[in-house]
């Protein structure tokens, strides 16, 4: 099936790219909708990932090749160079290398989360904490690939990574408040 | 921690969310876009093409019409020495001798005072004998090569003009010969039979004189730009701006666009007036304005301006230019032509300004500063789309900058030029060129836009 697909979408037939495009777009987006501040922006990552896969899809090798792997990789680059875009253009000073302490035991409060909570605080996250968070959390990347990605040092990755918790317990805090008020109500 | 991370991870490893058919759409816009990309490649490449092809075969063409008309214009040399100072010198010499042979009037008294002149006038144009056959020589060996391979046919006929001349000839007996065949000889028969001339014409008074004609003659053939077509190749780099009295929606709006182009120019003078360019640069149209775009005034952005709007490109000029006034140093001409410009990439920076009464949000909206955008403006250029990115301007306006593919394949100006040309060196000289020049293809989206530009560039001559 697969196959079919991807021949059809080398030789550039609409219907082939689309059939392609629907089959991995929930998990693609979910990937880009963490690397992005909302879901518009999201979608327009999942757009370029998706324009580069259609691109390239003449030279993978579909017999021996991981396409969801392959897939997963181009949308993960696509939203790293996004980021590397969006700090070019605004100059984004949320780079912090002061180490601060913040509650770990929140492990229970994080698993009464729904997936799309999740995600929105992840959006919530300034551009450089979220980044990093991804990189580090779900691609399972170590500080210093991170930091040779990003350009920054592994003391940053470091910081940036602990602040981005910091911020989604707060994040979390506030949501729970939220939702007790409304609960007292 | 870890244990939150693992969390996180396997939560988010199962999402996903439900298949939007509003993205496909805009995929499918970047993917039609994809398609209309690749014509632009290609007549860009085209264009640079033509271009270097049109510099090319105006290199040789103009070379090779040099190399015709160097021999036409030995006929016009022949026909100006005929006509100059010093072939009168021959006919006053002749008349002047004919009056003193008359005067004598007897053969006895004709032969002394021939006799007078030629002792005379022997010693001081001995010298210069010499030096003639020195220069006709020296003249006759180094176009050899050229003259044979290019007259080989005629140069059989200089030989039979040589011939024709008898032993111990008078000038009128040489001038009617030079009279019969001059139109048709051409420099080696001249020199040939000038040679001839001087190895027949023995010790007289017309000796000398032809030998003044001939080497008058070879002085003027020496000079080789005089049988070269002019010929130019010029680098130029221009930076221009303009006035603009650019026309939207029938007002005419005032504003300041720059205009900076750069690259080769070549020319070829076709006689000494006229001649032809064309070349190849890199044009930057950057227009900064103010005005109110149908394009922009959707209620969810009311505040926003257009504030700056550039067209990336390469231009091909192709025009005609005019000597008006030549002096050694200082010319100046005029320039017709049209700058054909294919547009690269277009470049449009809105502003959002600080709007006092929040405007009305439509669903997917984005929040940028204190103004509400709505994605509908995305989407007027999404079909061209680049890439996009936001700047901040300052802390109530906020810009967002589109790079496109500009919406129109190809535009036009013309152009009308008054250059000054000055010499620096030999070879090199400025120009200052102000000009007129009018959008009269796609200028820019609605607008019709003229002004006038002021460019300058260097011009080497070859």
């Amino acid at each position: 099936m697969d196959k079919d697909i991807f021949e059809g979408c080398a030789r550039g037939e609409r219907l082939a790219q689309k059939k392609l495009y629907e089959k991995y777009y929930g998990k693609m987006m979910a990937v880009c909708m963490r690397y992005a501040h909302s879901r518009d922006e999201g979608a327009t990552i999942l757009n370029e990932g998706f324009f580069k896969v259609f691109n390239k899809i003449s030279s993978f090798d579909i017999e021996n090749g991981n396409v969801e792997a392959w897939m997963y990789r181009i949308m993960v680059n696509t939203s790293i160079d996004h980021y590397r875009q969006e700090v070019k253009q605004r100059n984004i000073k949320e780079f912090d290398t002061n180490l601060h302490s913040y509650d770990t035991d929140k492990s229970d409060v994080i698993a009464d989360l729904s997936a799309e909570d999740i995600i929105d605080l992840i959006q919530q996250l300034p551009t450089a904490y979220r980044t990093v968070f991804n990189m580090y959390v779900m691609e399972g990347m170590t500080h210093k690939e991170i930091a040779e990605e990003l350009q920054i040092n592994e003391g940053t990755s470091k910081s940036n990574l602990f602040k981005a918790k910091a911020k989604m317990q707060e994040l979390v805090k506030m949501k729970f408040s939220v939702n007790y008020k409304l609960l007292e109500k | 921690m870890r244990s939150e991370e693992e969390i996180i991870k396997s939560k988010l490893s199962t999402y996903k969310p439900a298949f939007n058919e509003g993205d496909w759409q805009a995929m499918e816009k970047m993917l039609d876009n994809k398609k209309d990309k690749k014509p632009i490649f290609i007549w860009w490449k085209y264009g640079l093409a033509i271009g270097i092809i049109s510099l090319f075969a105006m290199g040789v063409g103009a070379y090779m019409y040099a190399n015709k008309t160097k021999n036409t214009n030995t006929l016009t040399q022949v026909d100006a020495i005929n006509n100059s100072s010093v072939n009168n010198n021959i006919n006053n010499k002749v008349n002047n001798t004919s009056s003193t042979i008359q005067s004598t009037n007897s053969e006895a008294s004709m032969k002394v005072a021939t006799n007078d002149i030629v002792q005379n006038k022997s010693k001081t144009l001995s010298n210069k004998e010499t030096n003639t056959k020195n220069s006709v020589n020296n003249i006759s060996a180094s176009n050899k090569s050229t003259s044979n391979s290019l007259f080989s046919n005629k140069g059989n006929s200089s030989r039979n003009i040589s011939t024709q001349i008898p032993t111990n000839t008078t000038i009128n007996t040489l001038e009617n010969i030079v009279q019969d065949n001059i139109r048709s000889m051409q420099r080696n028969e001249f020199i040939s039979f000038a040679m001839s001339s001087i190895d027949k014409i023995n010790q007289s008074t017309e000796e000398r004189t032809v030998c003044n004609t001939i080497t008058d003659f070879a002085n003027v053939k020496d000079k080789k730009h005089i049988s070269k077509i002019p010929l130019e190749f010029s680098l130029t780099a221009q930076a221009s701006g303009v006035i603009n009295l650019a026309l939207y929606q029938n007002k005419v709006n005032l504003y300041i666009d720059q205009l900076s182009d750069a690259g080769v120019l070549g020319q070829v003078m076709i006689g000494k007036r006229f001649g032809l360019y064309t070349g190849i640069s890199y044009v930057d149209r950057l227009s900064k304005r103010n005005v109110d775009s149908s394009l922009y005034n959707d209620v969810s952005y009311t505040n926003s301006v257009v504030k700056k709007d550039k067209i990336e490109g390469v231009a091909i000029p192709i025009g005609v230019t005019v000597s008006l006034y030549k002096q050694a140093y200082v010319q100046v001409y005029t320039k017709v032509g049209v700058n054909n410009i294919i547009p690269i990439r277009q470049t449009t920076v809105v502003e959002f300004n600080n709007d006092p009464i929040p405007p009305t949000a439509p669903t997917n909206t984005q929040q940028y500063g204190n103004t509400i955008v709505s994605s509908s403006l995305d989407n007027s250029f999404a079909s061209n789309l680049y890439e996009t990115s936001n700047k901040t301007a300052s802390n109530n306006s906020f810009s967002k900058v589109y790079k496109t593919k500009p919406a129109e394949k190809y535009q036009a100006e013309l152009q009308i030029a008054l250059g000054l040309k000055a010499k620096m060196t030999k070879n090199l000289a400025f120009t200052f060129e102000p000009a007129y020049r009018l959008g009269i293809k796609n200028r820019s989206r609605t607008e019709h836009t003229h002004g006038i530009t002021v460019s300058g560039g260097f011009v080497y001559t070859f």
